[in-house]
């Protein structure tokens, strides 16, 4: 069954809103724009919870048509083919920075040696598999991992809230403006990732009720930021020391008496991490049906494999992780913003064109 | 995606022939990378004329040992270690780091910034000095928990009690370097001995237990004790006297409980009345003021004095024991106020009550304009005692 | 009397079959019987009711009516059915000059006594269990659901066995299109034989391929009345015990009968307890491979140092070495189960220590590594109707463990979550009611509810009346 249930959409929206910024990104983040990182991320959180909002009314607006068919209809076959081109292609990458970021972090954090590029290809087997099923599976996962997922979050927040001296967090503002803006203009790759809910347009249960998906989204925000939190309170001074890939993981030095107990918060973010690898999937099955819409069943998953190929091929030529990260920074940037923040633009559009071409055709008529 | 029966069968004999395959060439693989690293559980670093001298204990079943190595850097020093004991040096498991007593604050951050930035210890590792040389300290505890099987590290959670000077995480010791206040404390841990070697030892050791195993044989009995010195680094390495030293740790978030003494007058006699704190509220408030600087330190405390009985067999009737509560009250309040004076009075030479990470953080350009001048302090101690 | 001949001819043992012949007012006929299968003595007194008959004259009507009265006996026309009936056991008399015969039923035969069954073991609750006989399995259903809503549908599978296969279902409750399928694919099954349940139920699944079961197996009759009261369909079939039932969750694995027969908070904790077991039984191996091959830090310092002392010495590392001890276990499981009972203890004796405590000492194998995979296989075995299948998922597990850490157990986990995920049985979604959530059927999900609150049947499998309790109980 090709359908998420409405609990299954709000958990999805929940590890979508985690995912792909539980890595690097925070290190990132700190490193651009040292302390002001904390004002950068509550930004960009509140424009994605403006993103989802957008992309909920346009799948309760959808009214069963689905995003290919909304398109077609407003704009044609062959420009929707076109967006869904670029967007299938822009997911691909997106896809490719998410498996840097899963290798950077296994290979500093979790590896004792950095992980081998053969290493990811089991991960893409996965991920291809994932797009090949149904929507139903993606969201039975999201079912099935999420409370593993809030566990392991209340777990490591008890580990380390209690502990951190969130002072460290001040002062706010003080080189004015510009670590914002450059914050602002340098990260559109990690956020926006809610435009993948889009696939779910005409395809999930529960009509209005998806409005509910938007708690789950500031859930999700809220514990990204609190972590995040305490990552700029604890390394607000010496963003220097952390380097990508350490990340998150980082927050939990402050389990004391570790050297005791070992390092179990490794086994936490183990659990963290399912959702990355849903959310990865779900990247996959995006561009995966992209590819169906513009080439057809049998070629679209030639495709697949191919773009899986490709994907696993570029992560053997990259040789500095770190490069990858800001090459996406500087030339994808852009981009990123347009494809994530524009589709659900081009959505509305469609939906309001093609509710006029109805109403235009039902004039004509009379 | 249908399977022709002939593919799937095909499909699943490929499968079962790649499993045994790997099965069959597990033995090949290396052998677990736990064979091959050498666990330190402690590790003294010492800078003599600019070379890194590691010196770190091993732990195995039920015997330690100490490891050496050299080199310019800390990285470079475990290389060595690496080289000479033929296994790499794994401090995933190192519970404690211990500087050398002649250590700078600016050895410590380059040797820490090594260290947690390659994430080669745990950013939790508690942090301290010796007093002496780190080598002197790690060999000497080896032997002293050699008998045990215990690591030196354990020695550093029983330090981590209310009678002592706090032990810091790594984390911290730098997150206070790095900082505004450029400042950090670390607890001093002595080895004494018992032929007079110096009388360090003894008077630390007033209301509290000296703990540590005693080495068996031989004339010299050596102890680790509790910290209750301290080393500061910062932009003035020293060792600030003992009542200094208190009055850090009664403002340190670190330390929640502690000791402590007063002298009080109670009807013409004079008392050394012994306090524990059971309760400690504190707080530094730092904001400019014309041109200066404010620093309002509060510290509110409640106390369990401990020779109850001598004020109990003076006290007759109710009201006479609510007097001498409040003697008793003012003359702690006495004590804990000299005693953050006297911390107040070596942030001229170290920053070590952190004023100038709480303006920096309350108001910047305060701070850019204070320019790290402690004479512009003013402080004001408000402290309240009760005691039960 | 000639069609009679037709029929012992086609025989390729003709000496199995008796015919006696008899002629009664001048009709000639005789009787025709499988010296195997039948019951002699009825099958005498048969032919002597027919010899000794008052009667002016002999059909089958006659015979059916007047002679044949003290026996279960029925009128054949079709040749094949007859030849079926003969197959099975039962006696056929032909009259001369008559169209068809008469059956009559004197089959007998050997099976044992209804008995606990040995691997459905419980403390509390019904024990009895089916047996070989489906006309003995069947009346132990019957006993248990007097309706008049049960409805067998019967069937003979396999040229050469004319097994007998009965589909079993509750009208009013079962889903009619559950049952259609299962009996449309029942129907086309063309094979020489069937011999035991499982035979079918590789054309029942889904998934023949799958190392999940994706069909519910079991013994006791109680547990079949309790699922076709939920809405599922039995299959029974001659000659084996186990009777199958679709829909099939994966949650069924860790239900128990006796969750049903004790306190509904015990039966809570002894599930909760199965699931913990289960993930132990899965994962561990695997994840303490990746411990101690990638990931030592996750070790407490005092595990690590015992670790480290109690593999020092072992010549293999230790993905090669937990899967040695895995596959010793397997051996030692399997010849436990195959080897005759007069040996048993004494192989015991040398798998428990020779294997496994000379073993450690010699140093082939580490302590931690044989305790690891012990404690494992135990857990696999609360839960064992899945035995198998964990089996090969721990394999997997370990392997992935080993070969890439926690990293390749984490994909390891999704890539099976997934994959169940996409496991469907008759419509019904195989990890249902945990994915999708069906909140009502979390009434005897993880957590057991008292029956009294059991109002509604379980959403998930396909039936047509939700209501199971009315009014305010208990």
């Amino acid at each position: 069954m090709d359908k998420f249930s409405l609990r299954q959409f709000t958990l999805i929206t929940f590890l979508i809103g985690l995912a792909m910024k539980m890595f690097n990104l925070p290190v990132l983040m700190l490193r651009l724009c040292g302390r002001d990182a904390f004002v950068v991320l509550l930004i960009e959180a509140a424009a994605d919870f403006v993103l989802l909002a957008a992309v909920i009314t346009i799948i309760v607006c959808s009214h069963g048509m689905t995003l290919f068919e909304l398109l077609e209809k407003a704009f044609g076959g062959v420009v929707t083919r076109i967006v869904a081109l670029v967007v299938g292609l822009f997911w691909l990458f997106k896809l490719f920075i998410m498996l840097v970021d899963v290798r950077i972090f296994f290979s500093n954090t979790v590896f004792t040696a950095p992980l081998e590029a053969v290493h990811v290809l089991p991960l893409i087997a996965l991920l291809i598999y994932f797009a090949l099923k149904p929507l139903s599976s993606a969201g039975r996962l999201g079912e099935l991992f999420t409370p593993a997922v809030v566990i392991s979050m209340v777990l490591l927040g008890a580990l380390t809230v209690s502990k951190v001296d969130f002072g460290g967090l001040r002062p706010l503002l003080a080189e004015g403006s510009e670590p914002i803006a450059k914050g602002l203009s340098s990260l559109f790759m990690w956020f926006g990732d809610f435009t993948l809910l889009l696939m779910a347009t005409g395809k999930a249960d529960g009509g209005k009720k998806l409005f509910f998906a938007l708690p789950a989204g500031i859930a999700a925000f809220a514990c990204m930021t609190l972590f995040s939190a305490v990552l700029f309170a604890s390394y607000g001074d010496m963003p220097e020391l952390l380097s990508y890939g350490h990340s998150i993981s980082n927050i939990t030095q402050y389990a004391v008496g570790s050297f005791k107990f070992g390092r179990f918060d490794l086994l936490i973010f183990a659990m963290w991490l399912s959702a990355v690898f849903v959310s990865s999937g779900i990247i996959a099955a995006f561009f995966a049906r992209c590819m169906n819409y513009v080439f057809g069943g049998k070629v679209g998953r030639v495709i697949l494999i191919v773009g899986g190929a490709a994907v696993y091929v570029a992560t053997m030529l990259t040789v500095n992780l770190n490069t990858v990260t800001e090459f996406a920074m500087v030339y994808f940037n852009i981009p990123a913003a347009i494809v994530q923040y524009g589709l659900p633009v081009v959505c509305a559009i469609a939906l309001i064109a093609g509710s006029r071409k109805k109403y235009k055709r039902i004039k004509e008529k009379v | 995606m249908k399977l022709t029966r002939k593919r799937r069968n095909a499909l699943l004999s490929g499968a079962f022939a790649i499993i045994f395959i790997m099965l069959a060439l597990t033995p090949l693989l290396p052998e677990a990378e736990i064979g091959t690293r050498l666990m330190l559980n402690a590790v003294g670093i010492d800078t003599i004329n600019g070379q890194v001298i590691v010196t770190a204990q091993t732990l195995s079943g039920t015997s330690s040992e100490t490891v050496h190595g050299e080199g310019l850097r800390v990285g470079d020093a475990l290389e060595d270690i690496a080289e000479r004991y033929g296994r790499e040096a794994e401090l995933g498991h190192c519970g404690l780091l211990v500087f050398g007593y002649e250590v700078t604050a600016d050895d410590a951050e380059f040797a820490l910034m090594g260290l947690l930035g390659d994430a080669i210890v745990n950013a939790g590792c508690s942090v301290a000095c010796a007093s002496g040389s780190a080598e002197e300290f790690i060999n000497a505890a080896v032997g002293l928990t050699s008998a045990t099987g215990d690591g030196i590290a354990d020695y550093a959670g029983f330090a981590d009690t209310s009678t002592a000077v706090s032990v810091p995480s790594a984390l911290e010791v730098l997150q206070h370097l790095k900082s505004r206040s450029a400042t950090a404390v670390l607890p001093v841990f002595e080895l004494t001995g018992n032929k007079g070697e110096s009388g360090e030892g003894s008077s630390q050791n007033s209301g509290t237990d000296s703990t540590g195993v005693q080495q068996s044989g031989g004339s010299n009995k050596t102890e680790i004790v509790p910290p209750r010195r301290a080393k500061v680094l910062g932009r003035e390495d020293f060792e600030p006297d003992e009542q200094a030293v208190a009055g850090w740790m009664w403002i340190s978030e670190r330390a929640e409980g502690g000791l402590t003494e007063t002298r009080a007058d109670l009807e013409g006699e004079e008392y050394i009345i012994q306090g524990s704190v059971t309760e400690k509220k504190r707080g530094v408030k730092v904001r400019a003021e014309n041109g200066r600087v404010k620093a309002e330190i509060k510290l509110e405390v409640k106390l369990k004095f401990i020779d109850r009985y001598i004020i109990i067999e003076r006290a007759e009737g109710e009201n006479r024991l609510r007097y001498l509560a409040e003697d008793l009250e003012k003359a702690f309040e006495r004590t804990f106020t000299d005693q953050l004076k006297a911390a107040a009075e070596e942030c001229a030479r170290s920053d070590i009550l952190g004023i100038g990470t709480l303006l920096y953080r309350n108001d910047p350009s305060a701070y850019a304009a204070w320019g790290s001048d402690m004479s512009k302090v003013d402080f004001v101690f408000d402290v309240k005692v009760t005691v039960f | 009397m000639e069609r009679a001949k037709e029929l012992i001819d086609k025989m390729s043992s003709p000496s199995l079959y008796s015919k006696s012949d008899f002629e009664v007012c001048g009709k000639r006929g005789c009787v025709l019987a499988n010296v195997d299968l039948s019951n002699a003595d009825q099958l005498i007194e048969c032919i002597k009711s027919i010899r000794l008959a008052e009667t002016a004259k002999l059909d089958y009507k006659v015979l059916q009516e007047k002679v044949l009265a003290n026996f279960e006996h029925s009128f054949v026309t079709d040749g094949a059915e007859a030849e079926d009936l003969l197959l099975s056991g039962d006696g056929l008399i032909f009259l001369d000059g008559e169209d068809g015969c008469v059956r009559v039923a004197v089959r007998k035969y050997e099976i044992r006594s209804v008995s606990e069954p040995p691997t459905e073991g419980i403390i509390k609750g019904p024990r009895e269990g089916f047996i070989e006989s489906i006309k003995t399995n069947l009346s132990l259903l019957e006993r248990k659901l007097k309706t008049t809503a049960l409805k067998v549908e019967r069937l003979k599978i396999g040229r050469s066995t004319h097994t007998d296969v009965a589909v079993v279902s509750l009208d009013g409750i079962a889903d009619k299109t559950v049952t259609e399928k299962i009996k449309t694919r029942l129907q086309s099954i063309d094979i020489d034989g069937v011999i035991d349940t499982h035979y079918l139920q590789m054309y029942l699944e889904p998934r023949p391929y799958s190392v999940f079961n994706q069909a519910g197996a079991c013994e006791k009759p109680d547990i079949v009345a309790a699922k076709l009261l939920e809405g599922r369909v039995a299959v029974f079939m001659d000659g084996t015990p186990i009777v199958l039932t679709f829909p099939y969750l994966f949650f069924e694995d860790i239900q128990s009968s006796e969750d049903y027969y004790e306190r509904a908070t015990f039966a809570s904790l002894i599930r909760i307890t199965r699931v913990i077991s289960l993930m132990i039984g899965l994962l561990l191996p695997g994840v303490f491979v990746a411990l101690e091959c990638f990931h030592f830090s996750v070790l407490p310092l005092q595990l690590l140092i015992t670790i480290i002392n109690a593999t020092k010495g072992v010549p293999f590392p230790p993905l090669a070495e937990i899967i040695f001890v895995m596959f010793l276990f397997e051996i030692i499981r399997e010849a436990g189960v195959r080897m005759p009972q007069a040996m048993g203890l004494a192989m015991s004796i040398v798998g428990a220590l020779v294997l496994g405590e000379t073993a450690v000492k010699a140093g082939m194998i580490g302590s931690p590594a044989v305790m690891i995979v012990a404690l494992s296989s135990i857990c696999t075995y609360t839960v064992p109707n899945a035995a198998g299948s964990s089996t090969i998922v721990r394999l997997f597990m370990t392997l992935l463990g080993g070969l890439l850490g926690l990293y390749g157990i984490l994909i390891g986990v999704v890539f099976l979550f997934l994959y169940l995920s996409t496991l469907d049985s008759y419509g019904t979604p195989f990890l249902a009611p945990f994915a999708p959530n069906v909140g009502v059927d979390g009434q005897d999900g993880l957590l057991k509810t008292p029956v009294t609150d059991i109002v509604r049947r379980p959403e998930s499998i396909p039936n047509v009346n939700r209501t199971r309790q009315r009014g305010n109980n208990g």
